[in-house]
């Protein structure tokens, strides 16, 4: 007891103004407690939003009608408060994204709320920053609201109304148009909310995704309070009972209710073959090969932004696509697929357009059949339920019956496909059920129906075949029963345990490479800025000789023969030569001295971002791109620094100076002059294009080369112990010729780029005709005409100078995007430095999900497991579950995605890693020796070590023996990858590491793999010397080396399946029970 | 208590979104039909055509919003859109007197009067001849240009074409495509709007 | 169709949007004007050049390019038939000169609106009117407009998909056609109308209050060398018109 009651409603009664039907409530009496969540929920029509409204003022002030009663809040009634007063208290979020939003970007979408209610400027500054971190909507700030999926809108709808800070949410019926992924954030939200000790009321039909959350349900029929419950009472309810009261069912999963005799007989099949289509911004669909049996009920999933409407939108002829369709074996066009197929669009309004149904319905008959129109039209009202709506208008309908309309006209057009685009989102269980009957009524005419859905329910109930669409492309399609359904779940799992990485990628803004590059080369701003002034003016004082010689010119015609006329114009002509090579030198050197110091300084950045990055990414980079990046293209970069910032702009301040003189003299000349300029420039556009994709390309090509002649190097030993000599060599040679031959053809293609120039700088061609018939019409002076010409030639330079650089622009992208991969990736999100405080070493994950990167499924799908400090953990399972992805994980290779991973109770992010390293020794199958003696190498274990303390470690683990034979005993240099070593001694002197190390937690990665009998029995000596008092986990596939753990976890297809010691998994699991017995059958012993 | 009986003379929120929507909608109309000015004679007769088709969104408008200032706030905001899209300001000042003029009659009816709102219509579809005021005042300047090298004959003719006679020829023109715009109005929303229950 | 969309440029110098809208104004005014004085043909070049300018500035080089190329087209093709080496008279000329005419009085005003449109936000526009006082009867209508475009967009488009699905069937004529499109658009979008206005009560909004506004304009050195620009710019052409 003691929950405040916030809200309360006593007998309230409403009736909408205009209303035939009644009171849409009476006599409502009920509490919300604060701080709970509380859900409303009912049939359609039960009155359940209308209480939502009440509570947010748009009863009855927004919809206008008779009401009694009174609402109270916190005791006081605030029915007299309209609902901007009320907007302080209560955030209110709707059904439809679309329609809440205000105004046209995010941002200003979250502060509406907040301007509206005059609050002062950094005060909502401030509550941004706020609200972004909480609902971690960073990568969304300032986008268009029109461009984000519904989820994502629904978020921003959330994150806006709360930044005011009311102390009550409404929600009616926020999942309608929401995907799987989607449901699951809201329903995070609003526990958030929940924390925050905010009052939550939800009014949905949808229900499940309420299961950990709501606190009190209260169900309402036609108008009146039925019951309330407690979250725990109604959540045990059965199905049969939720449908009773209308319910959507209350299960998590759903099972199939489909009974086999409800199956549909395949006629023929539509086929799908090659289907391609893209959008601007790259995204779109691929199909290869669909076939879509007619006469069955499809359904269509996937998550939002897989490409189903876009497939469906292809497949019904709506969109010009590629690929070609075929029904049975008839190939349609587009206009005959079009003709065959109708949408029923979610929004409904968008397809009728007479003024009463009978007439709607009237003009889908197709013309043949027109003399029976009258029966036709009857008899389809009668189907569908719409016999009394005949005169009617179709917009006055409620959504459900506007729906029937649309599916009557599609019947009445004998179609033979009819797709249906969600048409369950926002229905009860009754309705939905009916629907199911519609489809079935369907497939019994003739027709197949396709439906796009989000809702399993409606899929258990009623679909006989399914097609699931994901990033673009059909990853299944298949019979619809208990196995498919199960693949459906196990499909939204995955896709809900990866952080959607992509998106955000995508999302950000791109900034152009130049500007990049400035931004990288921020140190030596100055000095090239300072290049860049000298640099205009040497230009400028180039254009001096040739004004200089424009005048000798006119006067040389005019016959001056007094040389000393002369004289002053061509010292002054001499002078500005001297000084524009003099200051165009002077800034080319400024220019080299601040790069090569720029390209140093990136080069460190990258050096010193290398050790930050998750181990896990450093060790899956390839050498030979990593080289590529680091040498060869920050080296590219030394031309865009060096010489581009200069030159262009003090070419382009060049030219318009030029230009702007040639047009004070005589414009109509100048304007000619630059007539051949747009020509020269269309052929070199023409001539580059895919510039930026061929530079890409020949990168690729080179790095291919590169690695191949690595490779052959490098595993050449395997290459001619298999005779394999020819057929590497050969990979090697085609290698090298499509490298050289890729250049080869480029450059033939970009012959088009030489004309290019010539026609650029060929101003003189208009220049001298138009600029004679001017002269000749006596509208232009012969001194006039000489000087345009002399600067006509003169303006040729910058120009030619400013598209040579275009050239380089283009390779600028690649260089940049490669620099940025590293210098952006991700690093481990670790704390630097510790707060000294010891974390203990009991280890435990919840929940941990995690992909290896963003375009692969997850590897680890909500993983929780504790492992008790010193004791010994076995992970077994097949290969590919992702055992060595938790061993990993432990040893912080990388950050879980999600969930999270302790030790002694502190989150691994809040230790700095190298205390994290500290913790852990971890010894895997393939040992790394580095270039260097034995007892350094054992010695990598603990640098402090003293050498007695080496040999101790080494004698206890085995190896001593075999090192006291080699040559050096300890001083033996192992070389590069220690290859002069066997790989059973290999492995003990990582033992003798990892013991000298003395970490408490150790890790064994099927570190036995490699052992000989002999020295079987001898590592397992030293190891079990080595784990002595430490947590041990030992991932293994022999599995009569565990039998003696702790525990033993059983890890299947990236989930825990079962835990517990030998005995008991042998009970419990059958998967181990089989695995176990594959196992001894290939030993000779039998374990006990 | 019963809200619906509530009723004030100041436009609330809704009626001011309902405002800005039906501008959008209005301003899709201007910009459709001032397209067809690529042709030369429609460039001197779209607002003939804007009247015609305006018609219907228009009489649902002024059933939906019964407030003083409706027509003008509309006008306005649509003459400045154009003087946003670069098409000049003198149609922003025609908007204003005409839409208020409009406003002015259509309220002596208290904006239910349907003779009213048809003099409304036509008083206000005057409005777009204002985006044509600088063709029509420059021009006769324009044309002068020419009279050198062209000679009287083409001058003269491109002055006639280009005259204020013709600037009264439209402005009846408009007037009785306003007129028949409000009839096809009024029938649509009598077919249509109102049995769908919008109104 | 092009609708009109605001704020969706990057710019790297920016102006007060009431900035902008002076310079609408005067140039406006300029770039239509017949005078024959040259002091305004060169008020004209200026500007013409202002506005290549204000288009480089939004990283638009292709575009300011082209514009400048169409215009500097135009000024020769003018100059060719008022020297008259062309029959003014003929079809050809005709043509030549209503599309020259178009161009020089209509690309500049054209090309700086576009550059207004896209380099203001939508809340900056509001700010901007808040400050002027404008009152909320205009701010709030404004503010919807840009809202709406790319939403009637978007229903048109679905509405003619649906048409598309059932168009064999339809009486054609334009009587039709129109009722076909509008009717349904005018429905869908009075509905999504309603939501909007209901969605916006909730979140505070209200014609009487005055509302703060977080995006923040205000006047910086760029605007004090518009305003110079400009005024100097409208004493050249008073002084022009006068005096020739």
């Amino acid at each position: 007891m003691g929950v405040r009651l916030l809200i309360e409603f006593r007998d309230v009664s409403f009736t909408y103004a205009g209303s035939e039907q009644g009171k849409s409530i009476e006599n409502v009496s009920l509490t919300i407690p604060e701080g709970k969540v509380t859900l409303l929920c009912g049939r359609s029509g039960c009155g359940k939003t209308t209480i939502g409204r009440v509570i947010n003022g748009l009863v009855p002030y927004f919809y206008k009608g008779e009401i009694t009663g009174d609402i109270l809040l916190n005791g006081e009634s605030i029915l007299n408060k309209k609902v901007a007063e009320r907007s302080g208290m209560v955030g209110s979020v709707f059904q439809n994204p679309r329609s809440q939003f205000f105004n046209v970007d995010s941002t200003s979408e979250l502060v509406f709320g907040c301007e509206n209610m005059q609050f002062p400027r950094d005060e909502i500054d401030k509550r941004l920053q706020e609200t972004v971190d909480i609902f971690d909507i960073k990568e969304l700030e300032g986008h268009s609201l029109f461009k984000m999926s519904g989820g994502e809108k629904q978020k921003i709808a959330c994150a806006s109304v709360s930044m005011p800070g009311p102390d009550i949410y409404v929600l009616d019926e926020p999942t309608s148009n929401l995907d799987m992924l989607s449901i699951k954030e809201l329903s995070a939200v609003i526990m958030q909310w929940k924390a925050q000790g905010k009052t939550i009321v939800v009014a949905d039909h949808r229900i499940n995704y309420l299961r950990n959350v709501a606190d009190k349900i209260i169900l309402i029929d036609a108008g009146h309070v039925v019951w309330e419950k407690e979250a725990d009472e109604f959540f045990s309810m059965s199905d049969e009972e939720a449908h009773a009261y209308g319910l959507r069912s209350l299960k998590e999963s759903v099972s199939c209710k489909k009974r086999d005799s409800d199956e549909g007989k395949t006629v023929e099949d539509f086929i799908v073959k090659n289907l391609a289509f893209k959008y601007e911004d790259g995204t779109g669909i691929y199909v290869k090969d669909l076939r879509i049996p007619l006469g069955s009920i499809i359904g269509i999933v996937g998550e939002n932004g897989a490409g189903k409407s876009t497939l469906v939108r292809c497949l019904c002829g709506l969109q010009k696509s590629s690929g070609s369709f075929y029904m049975g074996d008839k190939r349609l066009s587009q206009k005959q697929l079009l003709k065959e197929s109708y949408l029923v669009m979610q929004d409904v309004n968008h397809q009728l357009f007479t003024e009463s149904v009978d007439e709607e319905i009237r003009i889908s008959i197709p013309k043949e059949k027109k003399a029976e129109q009258d029966e036709a039209v009857n008899r389809l009202l009668g189907d569908m339920d719409l016999s009394q709506f005949g005169r009617l208008h179709p917009m006055s309908l409620s959504g459900g019956q506007k729906q029937r309309v649309a599916v009557a006209t599609a019947l009445a057009s004998d179609k033979k496909m009819l797709f249906f685009d969600e048409p369950t989102s926002g229905l009860d269980y009754e309705h939905m059920k009916e629907f199911s009957e519609r489809l079935r009524a369907v497939r019994a005419a003739g027709a197949t129906p396709v439906v796009i859905t989000h809702d399993i329910e409606l899929i258990a109930l009623c679909c006989d075949h399914l097609i699931l669409v994901s990033d673009g492309r059909v990853q299944w399609s298949g019979r619809c029963d208990e196995a498919a359904l199960k693949k459906l779940e196990e499909h939204f799992e995955s896709k809900s345990f990866r952080k959607n990485k992509a998106k955000g990628a995508k999302m950000k803004k791109q900034k152009s490479p130049a500007a990049r590059i400035w931004e990288l080369g921020e140190s030596g701003h100055r000095q090239i800025i300072s290049s860049v002034i000298l640099a205009i003016f040497g230009v400028l004082a180039g254009i001096v000789p040739f004004v200089m010689a424009s005048k000798i010119l006119t006067m040389l015609i005019s016959e001056q023969r007094d040389f000393n006329a002369y004289l002053p114009y061509i010292v002054i002509g001499l002078a500005g030569y001297l000084l524009n090579t003099f200051l165009y030198v002077g800034a080319l050197g400024i220019s080299h001295k601040a790069t090569f110091k720029i390209l140093k300084e990136i080069r460190e950045k990258i050096l010193a971002k290398l050790p930050k990055l998750p181990l896990g990414t450093m060790m899956e980079m390839q050498s030979g791109k990593l080289k590529t990046t680091i040498v060869d293209q920050v080296e590219g970069m030394e031309i865009t620094l060096a010489h581009m910032f200069p030159e262009i702009t003090s070419n382009v301040c060049g030219f318009f100076a030029i230009w702007i003189y040639m047009f004070v003299v005589d414009w109509r000349l100048a304007l000619l002059a630059m007539i051949p300029l747009p020509v020269g420039m269309a052929l070199m556009f023409a001539s580059m294009a895919g510039y930026g994709e061929n530079y890409a390309k020949s990168v690729e090509i080179n790095t291919a080369m590169n690695e191949s002649l690595i490779e052959y190097t490098g595993g050449i030993e395997v290459i001619k112990a298999y005779n394999q000599g020819n057929e590497s060599y050969a990979t090697l040679k085609d290698r090298c010729n499509a490298n050289a031959s890729f250049f080869y053809g480029w450059m033939n293609r970009c012959k088009t780029n030489i004309y290019a120039f010539i026609v650029m700088a060929a101003t003189l061609i208009t220049v001298c005709p138009f600029g004679w018939i001017f002269y000749q019409k006596g509208s232009l002076s012969l001194e006039k005409f000489l000087t345009i010409i002399v600067l006509s030639i003169c303006v040729m330079g910058p120009i030619l100078a400013i598209f040579d650089f275009v050239d380089q622009m283009a390779k600028m992208g690649t260089i940049v995007g490669n620099v940025d991969a590293i210098l952006n990736a991700k690093e481990q999100d670790h704390i630097a430095e510790d707060d000294g405080k010891e974390s203990g070493n009991d280890i435990e994950l919840k929940d941990v999900g995690f992909a290896y990167n963003e375009n692969q499924d997850a590897v680890l799908k909500g993983v929780s497991l504790r492992i008790p400090e010193g004791s010994k953990t076995a992970l077994v399972g097949p290969s590919g579950s992702g055992k060595s992805t938790i061993a990993k994980l432990i040893a912080g290779f990388w950050d879980a995605d999600t969930g999270s991973i302790s030790f002694g109770g502190k989150d691994t992010r809040d230790i700095a890693l190298n205390k994290l390293y500290d913790k852990i020794s971890y010894v895997s199958q393939d040992n790394f020796l580095f270039d260097d003696t034995i007892m350094e190498n054992i010695r990598m274990g603990n640098l402090k070590a003293s050498d007695e303390e080496v040999i101790a470690c080494a004698k206890a683990s085995g190896c001593d023996e075999f090192i006291s034979k080699l040559e050096n005993a300890y001083q033996t240099r192992v070389g590069g990858g220690g290859a002069h070593i066997s790989g059973g001694e290999r492995q003990r002197i990582a033992i003798a590491r990892a013991m000298l190390k003395d970490a408490p937690i150790v890790i064994l990665d099927e570190a036995t793999a490699y052992i000989d009998p002999e020295n079987e029995a001898l590592i397992q000596e030293s190891v079990a010397k080595l784990v002595k008092g430490k947590t041990l986990i030992v991932i293994a596939h022999r599995l009569s080396t565990i039998t003696d753990s702790d525990q033993i976890v059983l890890v299947h297809d990236g989930k825990i399946e079962a835990v517990g010691k030998q005995d008991e998994l042998l009970k419990t699991s059958p998967l181990y029970k089989s695995m176990w017995e594959k196992h001894i059958g290939t030993r000779e012993e039998v374990v006990a | 208590m019963n809200t619906a009986q509530e009723e004030s003379r100041k436009m609330t929120v809704k009626d001011l979104i309902t405002v800005g929507i039906f501008t959008v909608i209005y301003f899709v109309i201007f910009f459709i039909c001032a397209m067809t000015g690529m042709v030369p004679v429609m460039a001197i007769f779209y607002p003939v055509l804007i009247a015609l088709i305006a018609g219907i969104p228009c009489v649902l408008f002024f059933t939906k919003v019964q407030k003083f200032g409706m027509i003008t706030i509309m006008a306005v905001l649509t003459a400045v859109l154009l003087f946003l899209m670069g098409y000049g300001y003198p149609g922003i000042i025609t908007g204003l007197v005409l839409g208020l003029i409009a406003d002015i009659i259509m309220k002596s009816g208290d904006y239910k009067s349907f003779t009213k709102m048809v003099i409304g219509y036509v008083v206000f579809s005057e409005w777009v001849i204002g985006t044509q005021l600088p063709m029509f005042i420059m021009g006769n300047a324009y044309a002068e240009q020419f009279r050198e090298m062209q000679g009287d004959e083409f001058v003269d003719g491109l002055e006639k074409l280009i005259s204020w006679g013709m600037c009264a020829v439209v402005a009846v023109c408009v007037a009785v495509a306003a007129l028949i715009g409000v009839f096809i109005g009024k029938a649509v929303l009598k077919k249509h709007f109102e049995r769908a229950g919008i109104v | 169709m092009n609708m009109p969309e605001s704020g969706t440029e990057e710019v790297l110098i920016n102006f007060d949007p009431r900035t902008k809208l002076l310079l609408l104004i005067v140039v406006n005014t300029v770039i239509i004007s017949d005078s024959g004085s040259p002091v305004i043909w060169w008020l004209k070049i200026a500007f013409v050049i202002l506005v290549f300018l204000l288009l480089l500035d939004m990283k638009k080089i292709k575009m300011s390019i082209l514009y400048v190329v169409i215009y500097a087209l135009a000024m020769l093709g003018d100059h060719i038939l008022v020297s008259g080496s062309i029959n003014g008279m003929s079809m050809g000329g005709l043509v030549l000169r209503i599309v020259v005419y178009l161009i020089e009085r209509m690309l500049p005003s054209v090309m700086l609106a576009w550059f207004v449109l896209h380099s203001t936000k939508v809340s900056e526009f509001i700010a901007a009117m808040q400050k002027m006082h404008l009152p909320q009867t205009l701010t709030i209508p404004f503010a919807v407009i840009f809202r709406f475009f790319p939403t009637i967009s978007d229903e048109y488009s679905s509405i003619q998909d649906a048409m598309k699905m059932r168009d064999i069937r339809f009486g054609t004529g334009i009587g039709r056609g129109i009722e076909y499109r509008m009717v349904p658009l005018l429905v869908s979008v009075t509905k999504i109308g309603d939501e909007l206005s209901a969605a916006a009560m909730t979140r505070g909004l209200t014609t009487d209050t005055k509302r703060t506004s977080y995006c923040s304009v205000g006047f910086h050195a760029s605007d004090a060398a518009a305003f110079a620009m400009m005024i100097a710019g409208s004493v050249l052409f008073v002084t022009g018109l006068i005096w020739g």
